[in-house]
């Protein structure tokens, strides 16, 4: 028993020689005693927990016990050699630096591989993660199944765009000063789409289509000329931002489309004979009915005394040449112009405008001016 | 078949009456994608295993990734489904020793014309380096013949079943 005890005092700090002195009944007391007054409390007057924690695997004693009433039966695996034991290598990603060239680890795109990527990563779902953490990292499928980024990190890209400068032009400052100069001095656009299948088909027959889009004023034309690029241009030309818009699609080849987009642009066709008044883009006003028929009124007009027309300046029988040559004529068929041509988009028709052709007409035809008193119960009336 | 019938006490089918065969395998909807545990929790399973069919996607993502079955990219939908078949038919046979859960999880990616293999394998006992590399190679070299187009292996190793399992019940 003496040379028991003495063994126990080697090992005093161990909870187990605790354990076996209270089996022979020695100190208990005095243990009980220093438990009861050993309560150490925090600065805030909590007191100090102790944690019992129990490891998640049988323990050794367990496992014996077990095996011995025959509960469990623990296979013997065959033990590797140890030389061959210690030739495994560890992951890749215990050994690396912190300062690594990453682009040289991962150079390409690469499905997930759990022993390069130094990574501490967990994917999978759990109804309770906080409970139950996430799959881990190795062995895990998710991890592999997913397109990963790891080949385009900041300094891999900048890496490739160091290597591919060589090929670049600088961006012509011209052109950053001055954006609207690209319109100017870069009238025409291409634009086409490429498509990249995965699969062994590189063909697409979508990839053939050109879109050539060109501002108008920049071809120069006269308004003869541009009169015949719109005539032929059809619904192809963009009135507000003055944009013709060629889409070529019937070639086989991106290459023979483009070709045929600027061939487009070039064609000739004899037109001018087989245009008429109705062809016009615009409505214009010499060779209109409404022409012929302000000419008779304001024949008629100037005869009459009653009206105070100002082409009575013309003489009793002048020409319809003489009518048209009018200053007031000329200004009446302006107005008229713009009346008829009225574009939606940039100028909408509005009362004022309407007004405005109304008083001109008068003016012309010589009747008296609306008085206010009319104006106000026509406008009354029209709102009524 | 006709033992059913008459245990259930039916009409006995008549011999030319071809309604009463059904050639057609059951689809057993109760039972797909349903494992059964075990008492002392053995079965092993995997995370894909443990996600049920209309998880996809959701908790889990595909096996097979590629852009066929993309709105105005479907081109040969029918030819990837059966270069799929045949890779995962050929993986599974080619390394019998060392694919996991019975070689059904092989993820097959497409990058551009190359075919991506990726899945895990163990190394089961022993592993021969040289053997495995020129298994690796000649695996390569085949299915690029078949299929006509690149054909890499990115599988990874494993060292036991174990590490792949999510979950035993």
């Amino acid at each position: 028993m003496n040379r028991i005890r003495g063994v126990l005092s080697v090992r005093n700090g161990s909870s187990l020689a605790e354990k076996l002195r209270e089996a022979t009944g020695e100190g208990v007391r005095r243990k009980a005693v220093e438990r009861t007054n050993a309560v150490e409390t925090d600065a805030s007057g909590e007191p100090f927990r102790e944690a019992w924690l129990m490891p998640k695997r049988k323990l050794r004693g367990q496992l014996q016990i077990e095996q011995a009433t025959g509960r469990t039966v623990v296979e013997q695996k065959s033990r590797m050699d140890i030389h061959e034991r210690l030739a495994v290598r560890r992951p890749r990603a215990e050994e690396m630096s912190a300062d690594q060239d990453w682009t040289n680890v991962w150079p390409a795109a690469r499905s997930f591989n759990a022993s390069v990527v130094p990574l501490p990563i967990r994917m999978s779902y759990r109804r309770h993660p906080d409970k139950r953490a996430p799959f881990k990292k190795y062995g895990n499928l998710e991890l592999v199944k997913i397109p990963n980024f790891l080949h385009l990190t900041p300094a891999a890209i900048e890496k490739h765009c160091l290597v591919i400068k060589k090929f670049m032009t600088p961006y012509p400052p011209e052109l950053l000063a001055d954006p609207s100069l690209a319109d100017k001095e870069l009238p025409i656009k291409v634009t086409c789409s490429s498509y990249v299948h995965q699969g062994t088909n590189i063909r697409d027959m979508r990839s053939r289509v050109i879109t050539m889009r060109v501002n108008v004023d920049a071809l120069n034309l006269d308004g003869r000329a541009k009169e015949k690029l719109l005539r032929l241009a059809g619904r192809r030309y963009d009135e507000v931002n003055n944009l013709l818009t060629i889409v070529t699609d019937r070639c086989h080849t991106r290459k023979q489309n483009l070709d045929y987009a600027y061939y487009l642009l070039t064609k000739i066709e004899k037109w001018e004979e087989l245009k008429l008044r109705q062809d016009d883009v615009k409505v214009y006003f010499s060779g209109s009915q409404g022409e012929k028929q302000l000419v008779n009124l304001l024949a008629k007009t100037i005869n009459n005394p009653a009206l105070k027309t100002p082409l009575k300046d013309l003489g009793d029988k002048p020409t319809a040449e003489q009518i048209l040559q009018h200053e007031k004529v000329k200004d009446f068929a302006e107005t008229w112009y713009k009346y008829r041509n009225t574009m939606e988009l940039v100028e909408p028709e509005t009362e004022d405008v309407t007004r405005e052709y109304g008083r001109k007409m008068r003016e012309l035809l010589g009747l008296a001016k609306k008085s206010a008193h009319t104006t106000q119960q026509q406008s009354s009336s029209s709102s009524s | 078949m006709l033992g059913q019938v008459l245990a259930r006490g039916g009409r006995l089918p008549c011999v030319d009456c071809a309604r009463a065969i059904a050639t057609s395998s059951a689809d057993m909807v109760n039972r797909a994608a349903k494992y059964r545990s075990t008492r002392d929790r053995s079965q092993l399973l995997t995370y894909d295993m443990a996600m049920r069919p209309h998880h996809i996607g959701v908790k889990k993502a595909w096996l097979t990734w590629h852009s066929q079955n993309l709105e105005e990219f479907r081109q040969q939908q029918p030819v990837t489904l059966t270069q799929d078949e045949i890779v995962r038919r050929f993986i599974r046979g080619f390394f019998p020793q060392h694919v996991v859960v019975h070689g059904n999880e092989v993820v097959i990616k497409r990058r551009g014309n190359v075919l991506f293999v990726s899945g895990f394998l163990q190394y089961s006992k022993r592993l021969d380096h040289r053997r495995i590399y020129w298994m690796f190679g000649f695996v390569e070299e085949f299915l690029s013949l078949v299929l006509k187009q690149p054909v890499k292996l990115e599988l990874a190793f494993v060292e036991t079943e174990d590490d792949v399992a999510y979950n035993y019940i």
